[in-house]
């Protein structure tokens, strides 16, 4: 059999794989429009929260940040020296192994995480200042498919981050489809998306002050 | 009634033309969803925050793609992040030689039945191979609503549906003299 046969014939087949029944149409649409009346006042709710906590908000969010890295660093640096030092026996040093390893995954996705949003975070200067390049596109296809690592990592236990990436992952695949000559409306797209999300300002609050790592 | 018609009926506040663009579009989003997810409960759930998102978003649509393709971008995100926060996507990190009970010598799967094996062999492959395999040869998109959906190039989805597909003939290549003959 040849290539071309088999793969008709796996198409074929493949398209009882999860054969999806008849929609819901009326039930999926009612449950859309009793959510859509319940979260329109939640969301101004949300907004005006905002709004009134921002800057207390963002001062607290960038001390917490570098006060996790300065912590981060720390257990980084001594676990092997305080586990050395303690002479713990072997089944307590074991007990404590995983635990620590799992912070010390956390930490070190959680550090990559904020470079990541710092790089995106100059992705974004450069679409706001500049002209869109084939150079400037692969950049964000390549920034896109860090962030889906990212979201994939179930070490990424920040949910601001992670709603922020969540965010992020549909603005850089707008971004990355941008034609280098295309219509205005698309970069309108984007920007817009930029806006109601509050993509920028969100991102100056997770990412700590100081230089890039 | 054009889609820019039903669009900026919809923008003003028509509850009719909604329903109209829901069911235009519903159908797809669905298929797709149950497709990926497998659930008949997760794929409802992510069409109904796909078309909470759709109409809180629309103002921004400009139709630079078709409508159908900037909603399925938007299922997509929320299909796949869905997968993310329920964690069934780890049962599939099965590795892709395993997905298939071969034996070392070639001879034939105790399994008979060439359905399981074939979803075995898809629930093997990883993510991005599947969902390109499943939108393009399942479901029927194109590689450049494939591209616009998933956020990556034409060429990648091209990419990803030729590795698919080599990866399930070499998995069910031992069933080939049995399907020519059926």
């Amino acid at each position: 059999m040849t290539d071309e046969r088999l793969d008709e014939r796996i198409r074929e087949v493949a398209g009882e794989y999860r054969d999806p029944p008849a929609t819901p149409r009326d039930e999926i649409w009612n449950r859309i429009e009793a959510a859509r009346r319940n979260r329109a006042p939640a969301r101004t709710d949300v907004v005006n929260l905002a709004n009134r906590r921002r800057i207390w908000f963002r001062t607290t969010l960038a001390l917490a940040a570098v006060l996790a890295l300065g912590v981060a660093i720390g257990r980084w640096m001594v676990p092997e020296l305080r586990s050395g030092a303690t002479g713990a026996p072997a089944a307590t040093v074991a007990t404590r192994e995983r635990p620590a390893q799992e912070a010390r995954g956390e930490t070190v996705v959680r550090y990559y995480a904020l470079n990541h949003l710092r790089r995106v975070d100059y992705l974004l200067t450069d679409y706001q200042t500049g002209h869109v390049t084939e150079e400037f596109r692969a950049s964000s296809r390549d920034l896109l498919a860090e962030t889906r690592q990212l979201l994939d990592s179930p070490r990424l236990t920040d949910p601001q981050i992670r709603r922020l990436l969540e965010d992020l992952e549909m603005l850089l695949a707008q971004i990355a489809q941008l034609a280098p000559n295309g219509p205005g409306g698309e970069r309108a797209l984007i920007d817009d998306n930029m806006a109601e999300r509050a993509i920028r300002p969100r991102l100056r609050n997770a990412i700590p002050a100081g230089p890039a790592a | 009634m054009t889609v820019s018609d039903l669009v900026s009926r919809v923008l003003r506040g028509d509850p009719p033309a909604e329903r109209e663009l829901y069911n235009q579009n519903v159908d797809r989003v669905y298929r797709l969803a149950y497709r990926l997810t497998g659930e008949a409960d997760q794929a409802a759930d992510c069409t109904q925050e796909t078309f909470i998102r759709v109409f809180s978003r629309l103002g921004t649509f400009r139709g630079e793609a078709a409508l159908s393709t900037w909603i399925t971008s938007i299922a997509y995100s929320v299909i796949y992040n869905g997968l993310r926060k329920s964690r069934r996507s780890a049962s599939r990190e099965v590795e892709l030689d395993e997905a298939v009970n071969r034996p070392a010598d070639g001879a034939r799967p105790a399994e008979p039945d060439l359905k399981v094996e074939l979803n075995r062999a898809i629930d093997g492959l990883p993510d991005g191979y599947r969902t390109v395999f499943l939108m393009h040869d399942v479901e029927g998109y194109t590689h450049e609503e494939i591209a616009t959906s998933l956020g990556i190039q034409a060429g990648t989805s091209k990419a990803q549906l030729s590795r698919a597909r080599a990866k399930l003939r070499r998995l069910l290549a031992v069933f080939a003299g049995e399907w020519v003959t059926q």
